[in-house]
């Protein structure tokens, strides 16, 4: 039988459970980790990484994009599809489960350690009417598909975890917001599969868009960066238009990247004030199961607040986000471990429409106000 | 009902993280993170990295 946690705790560092109960776990999502990812200090060559770069040098690069950007593989995404097909295939042992359970606690330390990693001063140099404009853009998609999500009836921590998503234009926001919400990881892991299809579809759709409005390379580079977002297709929409609204889209990016947490605390917020407002209703369920403001998203906000005073110097910062690499490969692994794929389908194809209705109606106001930009000589960048 | 992947024989499932455990586990995250970035910049500051 389970002994509860509190008849077991003796300290803040019970839930590290003994060494010999959690090595099992641990040993699992490090095995993960060290055969998904080149982390620091990793010297195993074969990494899924690395055949992910050897398929994208045989296949050749997609508007100068290697294919798996544009699908989007990257640290978070490559050991949650190791673990996925490993629990998948071979099902979890009971002995990794306390090991596995640490997941919990590299969530919040990641979600902290990624603060020096959103400079705002990286966005400057872009300029105020651009920056207002990414703030506008991000709030108004997060509001949207909010809106939408309660309007097609969907479970909150859904269409919240596909609003941060599309309104911050990363899908791996999904990871962020999954400790914040109180999502399940089939939540997590469906949205993240709208918000990466609607990106997919849309960074190759777009270049016949802009052609067909034969917009300015400038205004099309704004467009991809704030309407597909998602680095590797944003470049694929960009390059697929020009070699100079790619160029463009380099410079505009760091603006999104650097607003993007504001764009998930946002989300967070609306929902966390939602759930203290509406505690009995039943179709409230992210951030319920919060008593109060969680620390750890309090740690964050203090340390991306610090570091905007360049606290965090080069290359502290890149030695940080080796770190960080380390923290979300350890815990996408336990993450995928603990899917069945049945999990992930369950939460429908409400998803998809949701992501692809917000994402259009964005795409649909950036091109009006692009083109009114240009109309007016107003000048973007 | 028993989650396999997730909930061992005895009942302990690692996807659950509520009440006085999840406390825990974000005091811990919270300090090895603050640990971790005020180490990294200490040993860059002190011209070590």
């Amino acid at each position: 039988m389970n002994i509860p946690y509190e008849t077991r705790r003796r300290s803040l560092f019970s839930c590290l459970y003994s060494l010999r109960e959690s090595l099992p776990g641990l040993l699992a999502m490090f095995f993960i980790a060290l055969f998904s990812n080149n982390l620091a200090g990793n010297p195993n060559p074969l990494t899924l990484e690395n055949l992910f770069r050897w398929l994208d040098a045989v296949i050749g690069p997609i508007n100068h994009q290697p294919l798996f950007q544009i699908l989007n593989s990257n640290f978070v995404w490559n050991p949650f599809l190791m673990g996925l097909v490993i629990g998948n295939v071979f099902g979890v042992p009971d002995c990794w489960k306390r090991g596995l359970s640490f997941i919990h606690i590299l969530m919040p330390l990641g979600i902290i350690m990624l603060a020096p990693h959103f400079m705002f001063s990286h966005a400057e140099k872009a300029g105020l009417p651009l920056i207002l404009a990414a703030f506008a853009v991000m709030l108004f998609t997060a509001s949207l598909t909010m809106l939408l999500g309660r309007l097609l009836r969907m479970d909150d921590r859904h269409y919240a975890t596909i609003a941060g998503a599309l309104s911050t234009g990363d899908p791996h926001v999904v990871a962020i917001l999954m400790p914040m919400l109180k999502s399940k990881g089939g939540q997590v892991i469906n949205a993240l599969g709208c918000v990466l299809l609607f990106g997919l579809v849309t960074s190759f759709l777009l270049p016949l868009l802009g052609h067909a409005l034969n917009m300015d390379d400038k205004a099309f580079a704004v467009l991809s960066v704030f309407g597909v977002g998602n680095t590797g297709q944003t470049f694929n929409a960009a390059f697929g238009y020009s070699y100079e609204a790619g160029h463009w889209a380099h410079y505009v990016e760091p603006v999104r990247h650097a607003l993007m947490p504001a764009g998930f605390l946002f989300v967070f917020f609306v929902m966390f004030i939602r759930a203290r407002r509406y505690p009995h209703a039943e179709n409230v369920m992210a951030t319920k199961a919060h008593k109060t403001l969680p620390l750890f998203i309090v740690a964050f906000i203090v340390a991306w607040i610090a570091v905007q005073f360049h606290i965090v110097k080069e290359p502290a910062h890149l030695a940080i986000f080796e770190l960080v690499k380390w923290d979300f490969s350890l815990a996408a692994a336990a993450l995928g471990l603990s899917l069945p794929l049945r999990e992930i389908a369950q939460w429908g194809l409400r998803g998809v429409v949701l992501a692809f209705a917000s994402g259009l109606a964005r795409l649909a106001v950036l091109v009006g106000c692009l083109l009114a930009a240009a109309h007016f000589r107003f000048p973007i960048i | 009902m028993r989650h396999s992947h997730t909930t061992d024989e005895e009942g302990f499932n690692y996807m659950d993280n509520s009440g006085q455990e999840e406390r825990d586990r974000d005091m811990v995250g919270i300090f090895a993170a603050v640990a971790l970035m005020l180490l990294t910049v200490i040993v860059q500051r002190a011209g070590w990295l």
